[in-house]
């Protein structure tokens, strides 16, 4: 009798918390004739520590859906939350990782002081905030450029010292566009690599958007497929894979290549 | 993992810097030297050989008391004179057309409202704003200063504006995700992003103070350099007006070199990222 009434209070309050919350969003560019319907309908959740990555086709209005729950954009319909409270500006405790990484830091600034920008002002003190900046460069594995411009540095490192940036802000949410999208394949695969230890490490619940269906398999724990425009959400997976991964095991694995087609085939046949 | 070098290390550029430095000076006192020549080859009253020029201008600023530092009260009073117009004339200017420009560029509202106001103020010459100016704050050093002031912030704002506006809307983006407050967008983003633009106005700016300086003491005044050369062409003192003309020369050249002074400090990152192919 008593066994029962727990299992049922366990039913209807799962374990697991929900930390992003998107509701029939939708956004609308423009009015009148020249109107862009690049979100028309987006409703899914993200779990507290999980790592979800999001797949659409160029235009299905991926970046759209980053800037409204990043507070950047008001959504036209619908509504995204962040533990409970409607995002109607850039949420605290939420960083970014922006697709364009030769423009998302400032030329002005060494590395080190690109790190500890968003710090400034926040009641973080100077040491405080040099301490931190160089865990995260320590993290990434650029310490030693520390001192460096970011122009000084290749590609794949500027992209480190955008990842570094979000992390020494500690976030609880960490929203990623196409971050990989403009480096070569090796830098790419070790940015990943990068990208999940950190994830396992920190927990942070991480927002990943790429186009590219490797890339979002191997990443994450769901993966959530979007439409052509105007974009709805499509199907989401769960990936069967262990969450400790490696870019050669884990892609032999059958799982990885059975739902790697699977995404594919649902694309295709959007 | 590539790390883009500087292409000379610094002391290979430093023996170039010295170089050119010579080249430079090689250049202007050869400028000086055919001057010299063609006024020995062609003689005229109103185009004197150079060393006449110099001669004339030691034997009235420089004189024997080592205490001034050699020289003349009278240089030091015709400097004094003029400096007191000019640099808080710069000052004011910059400093309002610097403030002016980034609410103007920030504040949609504020720009659109005020736009043709600041063009039909810009249309208007220096060289008319002087009398307007002076029926209404008379012919002494405020009117000089408001006329430098504003023949500097005019242009100055236009710049800054640009700057502003171009700022890169990603970086924009980055100050509001990490919520950073309007203190530190104002100064770790937006002015230091328009920098660049900003200094461009400033040495515009400061040759426009210096052409409205003498403009404006060729009106109601009685000393300054304007003044001086003015006086020196009316009353025939060939002599007197062309090293008063090189006074001026040497003020403007001093001012640029504070302008790229500062420039060189503050825009490091910007000459050395724009010359580093992407
Ligand atoms: N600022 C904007 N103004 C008007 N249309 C826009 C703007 N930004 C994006 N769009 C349009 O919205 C659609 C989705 O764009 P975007 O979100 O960038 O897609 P994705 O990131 O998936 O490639 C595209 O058709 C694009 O042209
Ligand atoms: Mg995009």
């Amino acid at each position: 009798m008593s066994t029962t009434s727990i299992e049922s209070i366990d039913d209807v309050s799962p374990s697991v918390n929900v930390l992003l919350d998107v509701v029939g969003l939708g956004k609308t560019y423009g009015s009148g004739h020249g109107a862009v319907r690049a979100l028309d309908d987006v409703t899914f959740s993200v779990e507290e520590g999980e790592f979800v990555c999001i797949v659409g086709p160029s235009g299905a209005g991926k970046t759209t859906l980053l800037r409204c729950l990043a507070g950047l954009m008001t959504p036209s319909q619908g509504q995204a939350s962040i533990a409970g409270e409607r995002i109607s500006g850039p949420p605290r405790g939420l960083a970014m990782v922006f697709q364009d990484y030769g423009r998302s830091l400032m030329p002005w600034l060494k590395v080190v002081e690109n790190v500890g920008f968003p710090l400034r002002n926040k009641g973080v003190s100077k040491a405080e905030r040099r301490e931190r900046s160089m865990a995260a460069l320590e993290s990434v594995g650029i310490a030693n450029f520390a001192q460096k411009h970011p122009w000084q540095l290749s590609g794949g490192m500027q992209q480190r010292v955008a990842i570094a940036r979000a992390l020494a802000y500690q976030p609880q949410v960490l929203l990623m566009d196409e971050p990989f999208a403009s480096v070569d394949a090796q830098t790419r695969s070790d940015l990943e690599d990068l990208t999940l230890r950190i994830q396992r490490q920190s927990g942070i619940t991480t927002v990943f958007v790429t186009h590219d269906i490797d890339e979002s398999v191997y990443l994450g724990d769901r993966v959530i497929v979007l439409t052509k425009p105007p974009t709805t959400v499509s199907q989401i997976f769960d990936v069967p894979l262990p969450r400790e991964r490696d870019p050669i095991s884990t892609k032999e694995l059958p799982e990885f290549a059975h739902l790697r087609a699977t995404v594919m085939r649902a694309i295709k046949t959007l | 993992m590539i790390v883009r070098q500087p292409a000379e290390d610094s002391r290979r550029r430093g023996w170039r810097q010295l170089g050119d430095l010579a080249l430079r000076l090689a250049v202007l006192i050869g400028a000086g030297l055919v001057w010299e020549l063609y006024a020995r080859a062609f003689p005229s009253l109103f185009i004197p050989p150079i060393s006449a020029i110099l001669a004339n201008a030691w034997d009235q600023w420089v004189t024997g008391d080592w205490r001034a530092l050699f020289i003349a009260p009278v240089f030091l009073e015709m400097l004094a004179a003029s400096f007191r117009r000019l640099v808080p004339g710069l000052i004011y200017g910059a400093v309002s057309g610097i403030i002016l420009g980034v609410a103007l560029a920030r504040v949609r509202f504020l720009g659109e409202m005020f736009s043709p106001l600041i063009q039909f103020f810009r249309a208007i010459p220096s060289s008319a704003k002087i009398p307007m100016f002076m029926v209404l704050l008379g012919i002494g050093d405020t009117m000089k200063i408001w006329v430098i002031g504003i023949s500097v912030a005019l242009p100055l704002l236009m710049n800054v504006m640009d700057g502003v506006r171009n700022v890169d809307p990603t970086l924009l983006a980055v100050a509001k995700v990490y919520r950073v407050g309007p203190w530190t967008r104002l100064w770790g983003v937006i002015l230091p992003a328009a920098a660049p633009q900003t200094f461009a106005g400033l040495r515009i700016a400061t040759m426009i103070a210096l052409i409205v300086l003498v403009l404006s003491e060729l009106t109601g005044a009685a000393d300054g350099v304007g003044y001086y050369v003015l006086y020196a062409q009316r009353m025939f003192y060939v002599l007197d007006m062309w090293a008063g003309v090189l006074v001026l020369g040497f003020i403007g050249y001093l001012l640029n070199a504070v302008v790229s002074l500062a420039e060189v400090r503050i825009l490091r990152w910007h000459r050395q990222s724009t010359s580093t192919a992407r």
